[in-house]
């Protein structure tokens, strides 16, 4: 750094440089108040990174956007207080002082790349109004420090004269990074910064995000639903449940012994790449609080095992439990019963004749402007009856094209796709999709749409279609009573079980599962994932599972494809193909694969 | 750029042939000859088919077809049948004047609609945000004729401020020309100006809540430059694909208000030449005018590729 | 049931929904929809029941011309002497048939041509190219080619209603379908089993159709205006049935002497118009969350 920016208040040593305390948030909602933020207390310190670790709904993202008095004009601050540098109360600060405060002090990196950057202007001009914000030398002055912010994200300087849609997601958030950087704030607050990227990218920028903190001694709350980013980048971890913290310490002792049943449950659902094929996830029972009702007494207490009566009528505070860990739960922490994850029970796959055969499969998509894209080049693969097949791949490795073709959504240009058995397609090869909310008919009933292959395919008498739809319902553990309602009244791993109801209607013999868990919070996809697993060897379903999750593929895969821009690069069964990698790619996914295991652990089990 | 304008272009002519073909194969479905109404009353059969001659109507369509875009591309599109004179004269005499009411419509639309639309969008309380949305809805629904009437009853007959209708040359007198152009140009941009109004409120509102400006004021930059250097030239390319199409409803509102205003402009041309049957008249000012609106839309396109380089560069 | 799915998940309780389910009848349930059904409801009202409501027939030309309101003529006589009052109500009917009549088939006709357009790469062309042609001729001039061709009258409105409101059904209705059908709950129904009457038919119409009735509100305010541009220069409607547009036309050259002539017909058509458009607001707030 050759041009530096002198400090407004001198940091005093003890007090922490951001600290919420009691801080809550309502939005206002047709449903009337939402309470998103329920008193959260944190701190953080000089240059640490403190992870916020939850699950969506838990109210970290608006906690972010709130130390900042960044909410939406629905949210609003109804109590507490955050003190920057111990003295200046952020909630009670004027407006104005807000804007001297924001870029200057404190930073902040948002998830989606694709939207954050302003399309219209070059990224030199984005750097450009972000020094100019905070008075920045004269135009000479910011040019010299635009390239330089740029190089030090690791952008070549010529590529700042370009706007936002000619970058890829990775380097749009290399380019956000330098933005909130600017500046040199003390505070850099990072809300899901690499949800949205692949996991290769995700490594990248985490290690941008570590290094640069280091040199420039800024300090980070990084937001994520990922154990794993936090046990690998972070100092301390807070986790977030309801609206409030009820966890919080140095992230080797909070991950190793985690005091609440909340954290506990969360670590176990966690799927690890070490744990071998076959195992069952540990699912958290249950779905999150309804953050428009209000919670009488602990908000995780209808989910927790160890619940007692008092969980239901007081609200437990977060209280110090040993020198640096604080956790709020009346139970006392006592050595949770050690959780073996028993294995799923499941059948060898018959390999005498496959059930499904793709042959040299080819696809391009051509548009009139761009030259044609190739999606999918010469793929092999076969799927053996009562076989899970797992396909990982990152963004543009064709593998939803590859889901696609075997469905016949899209032809293929050249090669074969053959399904075992007479029927049509339609009957043997069903598919659960990505986005529980956008793939069920807004319109249709939930009983409408699992009876709906079963009407187009003129399966069956109306009554028995009405007794197929109970029994799938029930069999993917919904109340039959569902049916009549409509899919907007579940929340997203209810849907993803309508959807599997849905895909099982007409009893097919292939399932595919098009990233059918990604979108999932971890305590509810250990649920989906174990749910597919029963499922599969109950009915001797073929699986083909497609993921970007190398540790949830590896758990339910007997083999594993791997591709990479429309090529099989390896294959192979699980366990094997995760332990010994061939391919520099495979191993390059691996290694990106964040572990819940905190490095100091590891460092210790290695020795 | 000139490879977007070189992918814009043909569409364009495309239309513009097309509408040009439609016009003419129209016009000719007007039951009744017009050399019949020309010969006047009782008139031989050797002088229908003379006049017919004359006209070239007994020319086949095709031939009478590509003779008038001929004509129109030497820039002679002839003689009117029925209202007398050549057409350059009929339209150049009335051409400036439609001009004159239009571009001071479009001039009291980018005044009113822009200041209207920023106030809408950030104005605060429910008093103000109220009033301002009646306003908007008021002017946006109400038609022009009825606009019309009430501006005559208020400015012309109660407070008698300006006259009720008439036309006098801006360019020979100013002040009296003005005086003449106020009412009818502020009837023909209310409509329009509310529809901007609403766009750009719109789109104000709707940038503003864009993750982007949320970037924006993470990094400390104030309210004001916000609203002006991030939110506004987001909200403006759908603006001028709106403000495109109003340009047409101008083209088409100016004939009611030049009838409620008696403004002799090329609105009244189009009535006399529909009225009377005079179809060469009649299809080169309909093709003039679809030929403007064409290329103000093509105008907007391009405007809106300079703004937006996500269109600009693909 | 296997034991293991008791363990992962007792049935969540499913939320009980207190909204509206149908997003017309909540978007109408707001103050803005009240209003304009109240105004539109009444309007409609006082056209369908006009012969009850006045003595005179709205041809019938008394003694007296250009009178001012009174109690036998509660908004006064018009230049040949007929009763206003009852003009404006006949007025009403007939602007009422003409819009009643144009809007369905100009959605009708837009709406055919998307479908068609879905089907074909080349239909497609086509129709999208008719749709530019039309879209071309600013309205009114339009309606002036139109009228030369068919002659004026209440038939020659409404088919220039018709042409000018069918791209805008048919533009809407196409891109609703092109989006819908690659979302995923289309690709799902796809993958079941349904063939492409029972994809667009069961599945997509009911979803696109969303931003058509909103267009059929704004669309229902738009003829009313037509209609009255088109009578009020004289193309339109024919005397001496009355509409709205031209009794205001007539109005124009009395407003010296006699304005009150114009306040009937004028506040008739502004709450006509306005009462569309706030029903067309509220449509549109109720669909859009």
């Amino acid at each position: 750094m050759t041009v530096t920016i002198d400090k407004p208040a001198q940091i005093r040593a003890g007090t922490p440089l951001l600290a919420a305390h009691d801080l809550r948030v309502v939005f206002d909602s047709e449903r009337g108040p939402v309470h998103a933020v329920r008193g959260v207390d944190l701190e953080l310190a000089v240059g640490e990174m403190l992870g916020v670790v939850g699950e969506s709904g838990s109210g970290k993202s608006t906690t972010a956007l709130a130390l900042a008095r960044m909410l939406p004009p629905a949210g609003r601050i109804v109590g507490g207080s955050v003190l920057l540098d111990g003295d200046t109360d952020l909630v009670t600060a004027s407006e104005a002082a807000l804007v001297g405060v924001r870029g200057r002090r404190i930073g902040m990196v948002f998830q989606d790349p694709m939207t954050s950057l302003n399309p219209l202007l070059t990224v030199r001009r984005q750097l450009h109004e972000a020094l100019r914000a905070h008075g920045f030398g004269d135009r000479r002055a910011r040019e010299a420090r635009a390239v330089e912010l740029a190089e030090l994200v690791g952008i070549p300087g010529a590529r700042v004269s370009g706007y936002p849609h000619q970058f890829s997601g990775g380097m749009r958030q290399r380019v956000m990074i330098a933005l909130a950087l600017a500046n040199r704030p003390d505070v850099l607050i990072a809300d899901e910064p690499t949800t949205a990227l692949d996991p290769t990218v995700q490594a990248q920028i985490l290690e941008l995000l570590d290094t640069l903190r280091r040199e420039l001694g800024t300090a980070v709350l990084l937001i994520t639903h990922n154990m794993g980013v936090v046990a690998e980048r972070c100092d301390r971890v807070a986790v977030m449940y309801g609206g409030r913290v009820i966890e919080q310490g140095p992230v080797a002792e909070v991950l190793t012994a985690p005091r609440h049943p909340y954290t506990a449950g969360l670590l176990r659902a966690v799927p690890r790449l070490d744990t071998p094929a076959g195992t069952r996830l540990a699912g958290i029972p249950g779905t999150p609080p309804d953050l428009a009702l209000p919670v009488l007494g602990c908000a995780f207490a209808d989910r927790c095992a160890a619940v007692i009566d008092r969980c239901r009528t007081e609200q437990p505070d977060l209280v110090p439990v040993t020198d640096d860990v604080r956790s709020a739960c009346w139970v006392p922490p006592t050595e949770a019963p050690a959780h073996e994850p028993g294995p799923i029970r499941r059948n060898a796959p018959d390999p005498t004749s496959p059930v499904l055969e793709v042959r040299g499969v080819s696809k391009s998509f051509r548009s009139r402007r761009r030259p044609a894209v190739a999606a999918l080049t010469d793929v092999d693969l076969v799927l053996y009856p009562g076989e899970t097949l797992g396909v990982v791949g990152e963004s543009g490795s064709g593998k939803s094209t590859l889901a696609r073709a075997i469905v016949g959504i899209h032809k293929p240009d050249r090669g074969v796709i053959r399904v075992a058995g007479k029927g049509r397609l339609a009957r043997e090869v069903q598919m659960v999709f990505q986005d529980p909310f956008a793939s069920l008919n807004p319109r249709m009933t939930v009983g409408d749409i699992v009876a709906d292959p079963l009407h187009a395919q003129r399966i069956g008498t109306p009554l028995e279609r009405r007794a197929r739809v109970l029994e799938l319902l029930e069999r993917v553990g919904l109340d039959p009573a569902a049916a009549s309602r409509l899919p907007r009244d579940f929340s997203g791993g209810q849907r993803q079980r309508i959807g599997i109801a849905r895909a099982l209607a007409p009893a097919p013999s292939v399932l595919i599962c098009d990233e059918a868990v990604s979108a999932l919070d971890v305590s509810v996809q250990a649920q989906v994932v174990n749910l597919l697993a029963e499922l599969q060897a109950e009915l001797g379903l073929a699986l083909l599972f497609i993921a970007h999750d190398l540790a949830v593929v590896r758990s339910i895969s007997h083999r594993i494809v791997v591709l990479r821009e429309g090529r099989v690069v390896e294959t192979g069964p699980a366990d094997d193909l995760v332990a010994h990698p061939q391919d520099p790619y495979t191993k390059a996914l691996l290694a990106a694969v964040p572990s819940p295991v905190p490095v100091a652990v590891r460092a210790a089990e290695a020795v | 750029m000139s490879g977007y304008l070189l992918r814009r272009l043909p569409s364009a002519l495309l239309v513009l042939v097309l509408a040009s073909f439609a016009i003419f194969a129209i016009l000719r479905l007007i039951p009744g000859d017009p050399a019949t109404t020309l010969a006047g009353s009782d008139p031989s059969p050797e002088t229908v088919a003379a006049i017919r001659a004359d006209l070239g109507l007994d020319r086949p369509f095709p031939a009478q077809y590509f003779s008038w875009i001929g004509d129109l591309l030497t820039g002679d599109p002839g003689r009117s049948y029925l209202i007398g004179g050549r057409i350059t004269d009929l339209i150049g005499a009335r051409f400036g004047n439609t001009l004159a009411l239009a571009l001071g419509a479009l001039v009291l639309m980018l005044v009113l609609g822009p200041v209207l639309g920023v106030l809408g969008a950030t104005a605060r309380g429910r008093v103000p945000r109220a009033l301002l949305s009646a306003v908007d809805s008021v002017s946006l629904t109400v038609p022009v004729f009825v606009t019309g009437v009430l501006l005559v009853l208020l400015f012309a007959v109660t407070w008698r401020l300006l006259p009720p209708g008439g036309h006098e040359s801006i360019v020979a007198d100013p002040v009296i020309g003005l005086q003449y152009l106020v009412l009818p140009a502020l009837c023909l941009a209310l409509p329009g100006s509310a529809v901007l109004a609403r766009y750009l409120g719109d789109g104000v509102r709707q940038a503003l809540s864009e993750d982007y400006v949320r970037t924006a004021r993470s990094l400390g930059v104030s309210p004001r430059r916000i609203l002006w250097r991030h939110a506004l030239p987001n909200a403006l390319p759908p603006v001028l694909t709106v403000l495109g199409m109003q340009v047409g409803a101008l083209l088409g509102g100016a004939v009611v208000v030049e009838a409620l205003f008696a403004w002799p402009g090329l609105g009244q041309l189009a009535e006399q030449g529909v009225a009377r049957r005079d179809y060469p008249v009649v299809q080169t000012l309909l093709l003039l005018l679809v030929g403007v609106y064409v290329l103000v839309q093509l105008l907007t396109d391009i405007a809106y590729a300079l703004l937006d380089p996500r269109v600009r560069l693909g | 049931m296997s034991a293991a799915v008791i363990v992962d998940e007792t049935p969540a309780p499913i939320a009980p929904t207190k909204r509206a389910r149908n997003p017309y009848i909540r978007g109408l349930r707001t103050p803005r929809g009240i209003a304009g059904l109240t105004v539109v409801a009444l309007v409609v009202l006082l056209g369908l029941a006009a012969p009850l409501l006045t003595r005179y027939a709205p041809t019938f030309q008394t003694a007296d011309a250009l009178l001012g309101p009174s109690g036998e003529h509660p908004l006064g006589t018009d230049e040949i002497g007929r009763d206003l009052w009852s003009r404006v109500l006949f007025g009403i009917r007939t602007d009422l048939i003409v819009v009643v009549s144009a809007v369905p088939l100009g959605a009708l006709t837009g709406c055919l041509l998307a479908l068609v357009s879905v089907t074909s790469r080349w239909a497609d062309v086509v129709v999208q190219r008719a749709f530019d042609l039309v879209l071309a001729f600013p309205g009114l001039i339009l309606g002036l080619t139109v009228t030369a061709v068919l002659g004026a009258g209440k038939s020659t409105v409404i088919v220039v209603i018709a042409v000018v409101e069918a791209p805008a059904f048919g533009r809407m209705l196409r891109g609703a379908i092109l989006s819908h059908r690659e979302r995923e709950y289309a690709l799902a129904a796809r993958v079941g089993g349904a063939g492409r009457v029972r994809l667009l038919v069961r599945h997509i119409l009911p979803n696109a159709a969303d931003p058509l009735v909103v267009q059929i509100a704004v669309s229902l305010s738009i003829a009313v205006i037509v209609e009255g541009a088109m009578s009020f220069i004289g193309i339109g409607v024919r005397p001496p049935e009355p509409s709205l547009g031209s009794i205001v036309s007539g109005s124009v050259m009395h407003l010296q002497d006699h304005p009150s002539y114009a306040i009937g017909p004028l506040v008739a058509i502004s709450a006509f118009v306005l009462g569309l458009n706030l029903i067309a607001e509220a449509l549109n707030k109720g669909v859009r969350r």
